[in-house]
């Protein structure tokens, strides 16, 4: 609209409404009153005397156009164009992919994932090559590994055929190759439970415990109410570790599973070696003083011999604490009690209405999320989208109105 | 500006009512046709310029609105406000597309329509003289008394046509008339 519609809209002179209603009184035919509505309704009579007839052709044309509903026009492919009506179902179709796909992202992501790898983790076996090789100077050797292993106790004292054991022994030493090797287990297991469900968890612990002819070495439990948390340290044959912790995981969702074994075969074999040197040095000290003349030669034999029993007694403990900590696998174990979990099996804690409740609430914010970053992204090319839209019309109606001027 | 009104409301509600329900949209879109198109092609003539244009333009313009039927609005305008501005813009793009010159879209002189009969002398000066009158009028003021005469629309139906202010439509009106009247003087 330029300039001088925009006065036309505001400006009716009194002259001009009159000549109008004459001419809407011309038009509606009514008899003419006075001088201008005669010389209108002249006008507008001769004005329509030249005004072409519609032809005779494209009157039979039309006639039978539109009584078949331009079924013959219809023929030709049609584009259909993008309108927003059109648009809306695809739109809501490709968010409502795009929710599901973010709900199944967080849910695989959220509480869940940790259990499920731990889960896989259990089943994955350890490699026993980290405990042989990796040789420290002293010759210990120390692996850690989050996976348990079914064949660990057995390959840990003796080495499978196929098995290489790169530990070099100590030099000057006469260890054999064949000696089976000494491996200190220890392996630290998280267990998640239902609430209400740890005093049955714990119970369980020290059952299983016992069950492998092992100890409860340590304990502590802290309840509140319904939820809490235990921890354990229990103390197995390395024999029945394994089954030890298949039957722990078996007692709540398993969150972590660490196992770290430590070569002592080196000192196993070193305190071995000075404890043999001791019975032989005593030995010879018990020949010697037999042999001895003078008192003072057998005083400072039974001198000696009684450094050398403190000796033996000393060494004696030494390797007695290596055997033992190669006979006993120590495990520790954690207990939590918490909402949401639910035991293996379905047992335990179970999906309550409070869960389904949250169950809810998370798919509502994931659900709330998406619509805003989906509506981040779509309004902004909306707009332009629009703006578009907006700046061909005006285009195209301007360029229409330029050929009316033109013609 | 009342009478207008009451002249064109009895055809309009008519069309309306006959618009609302779509599933007789055939025998509907059919009284409009047999109401508006005899005026319409002369609207579209009086755009283009050229008859076998026009009558292109007339049959694309129908065909457009039938299909569009469904999409018709009462509450925006009436159903022959709407089949104007369709055909307004078909023959406009018709227009843009032959982009020709306006000298060359005034149609031939009728040899027949040129030789008056005899005793018919000052009605066909008369009529030669509207003829050359209505030729020279802007493209524009000869749209508006094509609408107006013709078609004998409201202004606010011309004001729907033309996307003006019903105010802004009848001031051109005026305008386009006053035109005429000094031209055929």
């Amino acid at each position: 609209m330029n300039r001088r519609d925009r006065n036309d809209d505001v400006t009716r002179d009194p002259r001009m409404e009159a000549e109008l209603a004459a001419l809407e009184a011309v038009l509606a035919g009514d008899p003419p009153t006075g001088e201008l509505e005669a010389e209108l309704a002249a006008l507008v009579r001769e004005v329509r005397e030249e005004t072409p007839s519609m032809p005779l052709a494209l009157r039979e044309r039309l006639d039978r156009s539109v009584a078949d509903g331009f079924a013959a026009r219809r023929r030709r492919v049609r584009v259909p164009k993008l309108t927003l009506g059109r648009m809306l179902p695809v739109l809501g179709g490709l968010a409502a992919v795009l929710l599901a796909v973010v709900v199944a992202t967080g849910q695989l992501g959220g509480s869940e994932s940790d259990t499920m790898q731990s889960d896989v983790s259990a089943l994955r076996p350890e490699p026993m090559t980290d405990a042989t090789t990796g040789s420290s100077s002293d010759g210990d050797a120390t692996a850690s590994d989050s996976a348990a292993s079914t064949a660990a106790p057995e390959s840990a004292k003796v080495p499978s055929p196929g098995q290489k054991t790169l530990s070099p022994a100590p030099s000057g030493t006469t260890q054999s190759l064949a000696q089976p090797r000494k491996v200190e287990r220890a392996v630290d297991l998280s267990l998640r439970v239902g609430p209400g469900k740890l005093q049955d968890a714990s119970d369980g612990v020290v059952r299983v415990t016992q069950g492998v002819g092992g100890y409860v070495q340590d304990s502590q439990v802290s309840a509140q109410g319904s939820t809490g948390s235990a921890d354990f340290t229990l103390r197995v044959p390395t024999a029945k570790l394994d089954e030890a912790i298949a039957k722990l995981s078996k007692l709540g969702h398993v969150s972590t599973l660490n196992q770290s074994s430590k070569d002592i075969t080196a000192s196993f074999t070193s305190v071995g070696e000075k404890l043999s040197d001791a019975r032989a040095e005593r030995k010879a000290l018990v020949s010697a003083l037999s042999k001895a003349q003078t008192s003072g030669e057998i005083a400072s034999l039974r001198e000696r011999i009684r450094a050398n029993r403190s000796e033996l007694a000393a060494l004696k403990g030494q390797l007695g604490r290596l055997r033992g900590k190669a006979d006993q696998a120590t495990i520790l174990v954690t207990v939590e009690s918490k909402r949401g979990v639910v035991a293996p099996g379905g047992t335990g804690g179970g999906w309550t209405p409070g869960d389904a409740a949250r169950d809810a609430l998370r798919v509502l914010e994931v659900a709330a999320g998406v619509v805003i970053v989906a509506a981040a992204a779509l309004v902004p090319l909306g707009l332009v989208v629009l703006l578009a839209v907006l700046i061909g019309r005006s285009t195209r109606r301007r360029r229409r109105e330029h050929a009316l001027d033109t013609a | 500006m009342d009478r207008a009104d009451a002249r064109s409301d009895g055809m309009s509600e008519t069309l309306t009512m006959a618009f609302a329900p779509s599933h007789t949209a055939t025998f509907e879109f059919e009284a409009l046709y047999r109401s508006c198109a005899d005026e319409l092609y002369g609207y579209v003539v009086s755009l283009v310029r050229d008859r076998a244009a026009a009558e292109d333009v007339t049959a694309l313009a129908f065909e457009r609105a039938y299909r569009r039927r469904r999409r018709f609005d009462p509450r925006k305008g009436t159903p022959r406000q709407w089949l104007y501005a369709i055909a307004r813009n078909a023959a406009l793009d018709e227009l843009r597309r032959r982009k020709r010159t306006a000298s060359l879209l005034v149609d031939p002189a009728d040899p027949a329509a040129a030789e008056p009969f005899a005793g018919e002398d000052d009605d066909a000066d008369r009529r030669a003289t509207v003829r050359a009158a209505l030729a020279g009028l802007e493209p524009r003021d000869r749209e508006l008394i094509s609408l107006k005469f013709h078609a004998g629309l409201t202004n606010a139906e011309i004001a729907g046509v033309l996307g003006v202010s019903e105010s802004n439509a009848g001031t051109r009106v005026h305008r386009a008339v006053t035109k005429l009247r000094e031209a055929c003087s």
